[in-house]
């Protein structure tokens, strides 16, 4: 069961990493780190993706998928080799590693960093143990549709659609796939599947969140951020609970964090907009959000790089993002098409009805009053917020150098987002708004780990306010923003 | 050695080529000879064709340009100075058109052997064409000028202004000229003339010797100015902290208090958006268009907040940052983290270690093992149970419960599909004990086989 579960495992960040470098060649060389996080996501996405293909074009027993999959790996092996190749004979130019890599960190604050990710990890397993199966939405939602499709075998489409409405068929299936593809692996149900697939996207969301703030802004920026994610206790609480919201807002990041970098390797814009398509198709193959996600990423990175590049370079970015987001899109439409029944939100939402809901100032108040309470629990009774208000005054926003598009980019999104989910919560049918009203916090949930990069990208930095010194061990090391502000309106005239 | 002469007007200049040969044809209308003065343009970095056009002017007088590379004005003004033969020199800003008798008053204000810093007056002209801010400044200068020219007033180092002064060459050179590291617009004139007043020159006023300026400026290069001028201020205040500094400097804290409350958090602003200030010139540029009655007021407003502006900007660059409040901030965010995560690891723990019984899932494993082996795969069975569940999971406590059970049911039973009331022929019954179960319940139904831990299995009689 052992290896198994481990082959089951590793296939999957193999398929992550490799699909990394197949459409981002110098991935690998550029950060290892993110690399690796991302891959994790990635690779689980995918392989639920692929574990669907297998599933709904009945390519041949279920019990063979381990075996296609490998295959599969062959072929992606294949062709990241080849991308590699084809890339070291285009390009002479060596690869600049990220700034981050060649700096030092404050030792108390990796030390802190450290003693979090024990403390987080370990509350994880404990609550875990305590409850494998999952939360409340985990058994009758994500882990009965992992079930659904398991024990369903030829039959999963009917099992998995003939559930009772509550337990919602339609959502779609990253998390169920990759817990159903675990089972597949070992030949039974074990909560250890969920559990693992919940591990691994909650802390790679950590991870990312790390790496992304050190390459973008300084290393010990990038610890703050992992910090306070972690120590947000709602996260990992809800990350053990084996919801499908913290692999959501892994994706969401991952978007965020793949359209900013191209400010940092301007070279590599095409192959990191390419996997943006990627992580930003994931996010719809993970829940039924991932629909407004879409449209809000498309909207947010379009008006900031039209605006500041102008419309050539926003067609070519948009030909390189659809690109990627196109094939995990039109999965996600087979799904939703000719598997899932309609969305219990969507049913009941003629024009009238909407309008008519939309004109209930009560709505506006149940929703707000939501809004509140949800905000108070993602952030610890609020501390969390006054703290991250008080530390931005002292701060103040960053003053050299922020890669100002991936910021812009990110707060555009966030607020299209939550304009959105505002939207679809004042629309909701009557039954359905007191329960969403109670779900606000894992909409919160969702995009909090993109807040705290949005927030850390647009504050000034420990090393440039003085308070760590940066150590640079290379010449080129300089860290991120440490390059002359724009100058004074003095001195501009 | 050329012969010497009496006055040498020096006249810096910077892109303004248009504006420096109105001057020197104004200059070779005066009364006074051409032979008696000499002008001497000191070209401060300008590539706008101001030099081609010195070398190609027909001047009645000497006329000199010396270009250098932009090192501002005051290090324009000392190179005027350093070629300058006049025994009095006389400065003039690149605007301005002195009148016909301008350097014959100048040199009358100058008796033999006195030390004295002559100011003459710069009216800003007007006319029913002339933009907002232009009589905004006319208004300004005209109420200085009035207070200058009133009997018996006594100037002081900060009336005095360099864009029409005039001082003997001797004195200015005792002095040590102006202090160049004034490079940036303001203050290096109240600067010089606080060292002339210090060394016992006496700083005069002369009406006769006027110089008409040519305002020429929008809003924007005013707010720059005033940017400027609030950078100088501060570095005028640090060389001399033993006078009362500059006059605006000291007014932070005066002024109407509704503007000082709106200022704050203005000025915090633009210490956090860079492009703030901008903005505001943007704004100010519109409302100019829309003309409004109190105009004069908001230019008044917003030329003190660029000032400020200014002044903070070159404060934080002389003062060490404040660290501390940061230093605190980031403390107490690593402190929250970490003890957030300490919490949940002790409150985790501790649940872990009170658990004592299955979790509820595998309770329910078990408790319908037996029944799952009977049942059609695939198949829709009906539920019946000692409370029926609602259609959602809102609700209260017995209702929520009777709902979980019915989930944990259909979790437990997969892949057969379990729906409340009568669905196909079988029913599954969860009941909490077999003997407590309620006859009308079970009514029209065939019990199939009692499982004894309160899980049943019905026909439904009708099939």
């Amino acid at each position: 069961m052992t290896l198994d579960f481990a082959a089951s495992l590793v296939a999957a960040a193999l398929i992550g990493l490799l699909t990394i470098v197949c459409a981002w060649p110098t991935g690998l060389s550029r950060s290892r780190w993110m690399a690796g996080f991302l891959g994790v996501g990635i690779g689980l996405g995918l392989s639920s993706l692929i574990f669907f293909a297998w599933l709904s074009l009945a390519v041949g027993s279920i019990a063979k998928f381990p075996l296609g999959e490998l295959g599969l790996l062959v072929l992606l092996a294949g062709l990241a080799r080849y991308a590699r190749k084809r890339h070291h004979s285009r390009t002479s130019h060596s690869v600049r590693r990220d700034p981050a890599s060649a700096t030092t960190n404050h030792p108390l604050l990796v030390l802190a960093l450290w003693l979090s990710v024990g403390a987080a990890a370990i509350a994880f397993l404990a609550r875990s143990a305590a409850g494998p199966e999952g939360g409340w939405d985990a058994w009758m939602t994500w882990n009965m549709h992992a079930r659904a499709i398991v024990r369903g075998g030829d039959h999963w489409r009917e099992v998995l659609t003939g559930l009772p409405g509550w337990s919602h068929p339609d959502y779609p299936l990253l998390v169920p796939g990759s817990v159903a593809r675990m089972w597949t692996y070992l030949g039974r149900e074990t909560p250890l599947a969920p559990v693992t697939v919940a591990l691994l996207f909650t802390f790679s969301t950590a991870g990312l969140l790390y790496s992304s703030v050190s390459i973008l802004r300084s290393r010990a920026q990038g610890t703050l951020a992992a910090l306070l994610l972690l120590g947000t206790k709602f996260f990992i609480l809800h990350g053990a609970s084996q919801y499908a919201d913290v692999p959501f807002g892994f994706f969401l990041l991952a978007t965020l964090v793949l359209l900013a970098l191209p400010e940092l390797w301007p070279e590599d814009r095409a192959c990191l907009l390419v996997l943006a398509g990627v992580t930003a198709g994931l996010s719809a193959w993970t829940k039924n959000e991932g629909l407004l996600f879409l449209p809000a990423v498309i909207a947010g990175y379009g008006l900031v790089v039209v605006r500041a590049r102008g419309w050539h370079s926003g067609l070519s970015d948009a030909r390189a993002f659809a690109i990627g987001l196109a094939p995990v899109v039109a999965m996600t439409a087979c799904f939703k098409i000719w598997v899932a029944p309609a969305n219990d939100l969507m049913s009941d939402q003629g024009f009238r009805q909407t309008a008519t809901r939309l004109l209930e100032g009560s709505r506006y108040l149940q929703v707000l009053g939501g809004t509140v309470q949800a905000f108070l629990e993602v952030s610890g009774m609020g501390v969390l917020g006054l703290l991250l208000l008080g530390y931005f005054l002292c701060a103040g926003p960053a003053t050299a150098g922020p890669p100002r598009l991936g910021a812009r980019t990110a707060a555009i999104v966030l607020v299209i987002m939550l304009v959105g989910y505002a939207a679809v919560l004042l629309a909701a049918p009557a039954p359905l708004l007191a329960t969403n009203v109670r779900s606000i916090n894992r909409l919160l949930l969702q995009l909090w780990p993109s807040m705290l990069f949005a927030y850390f990208l647009m504050l000034r930095t420990p090393e440039e306010a003085g308070l760590i010194a940066p150590r640079p061990s290379q010449p080129d090391a300089a860290p991120r923003g440490s390059g002359r502000s724009r100058p004074p309106l003095s001195e501009a005239s | 050695m050329s012969e010497p002469v009496g006055i040498s007007v020096v006249i810096p200049t910077y892109q303004r080529c248009a504006s420096i040969r109105r001057a020197l044809e104004a200059l070779a209308r005066q009364t006074m000879p051409a032979a008696e003065y000499e002008v001497i343009v000191p070209i401060d970095g300008s590539d706008d064709g101001t030099k081609e056009m010195i070398d190609g002017f027909q001047a009645p007088y000497r006329l000199i340009a010396d270009w250098h590379p932009n090192q501002g004005r005051a290090a324009a003004r000392n190179a005027g100075i350093r070629l300058a033969q006049g025994r009095l020199i006389v400065f003039l800003d690149d605007d301005m058109e002195p009148v016909p008798g301008f350097l014959d008053a100048h040199w009358e204000a100058h008796p033999h052997g006195s030390r004295r810093a002559v100011v003459g007056p710069v009216p800003i002209p007007v006319d029913a064409s002339s933009p907002p801010i232009v009589h905004y400044r006319h208004s300004g200068m005209k109420a200085h000028l009035d207070r200058l020219a009133q009997p018996g007033y006594t100037l002081g180092f900060r009336d005095i202004y360099t864009g029409n002064l005039s001082l003997p060459g001797d004195v200015l050179r005792e002095v040590g000229g102006f202090d160049e590291t004034f490079k940036l617009y303001g203050h290096e004139d109240y600067e010089l003339a606080l060292r002339l007043a210090k060394a016992g020159v006496e700083l005069g006023y002369c009406p006769a010797a006027t110089a008409y300026q040519a305002y020429d400026k929008d809003f924007a290069a005013l707010a720059q100015d005033c940017v400027a001028k609030g950078r100088t201020a501060v570095l005028f205040a640090h060389m001399h902290s033993d006078v009362a500094s500059s006059p605006q400097l000291a007014t932070y804290r005066t002024g109407p208090r509704k503007w000082r409350l709106m200022r704050a958090p203005l000025l915090l602003l633009s210490k956090w958006f860079p492009t703030f200030p901008e903005w505001l010139i943007a704004s100010m540029t519109w409302l100019e268009r829309r003309r409004p009655r109190r105009l004069h007021t908001y230019y008044r407003l917003a030329l003190d907040y660029f000032f400020w502006v200014g002044a903070q900007s070159a404060l934080r660059e002389r003062q060490p940052p404040d660290t501390r409040p940061m230093r605190i901030g980031l403390g107490l965010l690593v402190l929250f983290a970490l003890v957030s995560d300490l919490r949940l690891l002790v409150r985790e723990l501790h649940d872990l270690a009170a658990i004592a019984p299955p979790d509820e899932i595998t309770r329910y494993e078990d408790r319908f093992r037996e029944l799952r082996r009977v049942l059609p795969p695939r198949a829709r069975v009906g539920y019946l149970a000692d409370v029926t569940p609602p259609v959602s999971v809102a609700g209260d406590d017995p209702a929520r419960l009777a709902f979980k059970r019915y989930v944990l049911t259909q979790y437990a039973l997969l892949p057969t599909i379990v729906l409340p009331g009568n669905h196909g022929a079988l029913t599954v019954g969860n009941f909490d004990s077999a003997g407590g179960i309620d006859p009308d319940a079970t009514r029209g139904r065939t019990l199939v086989r009692d499982f004894g831990n309160g899980v049943m299995l019905f026909r439904t009689a009708a099939e």
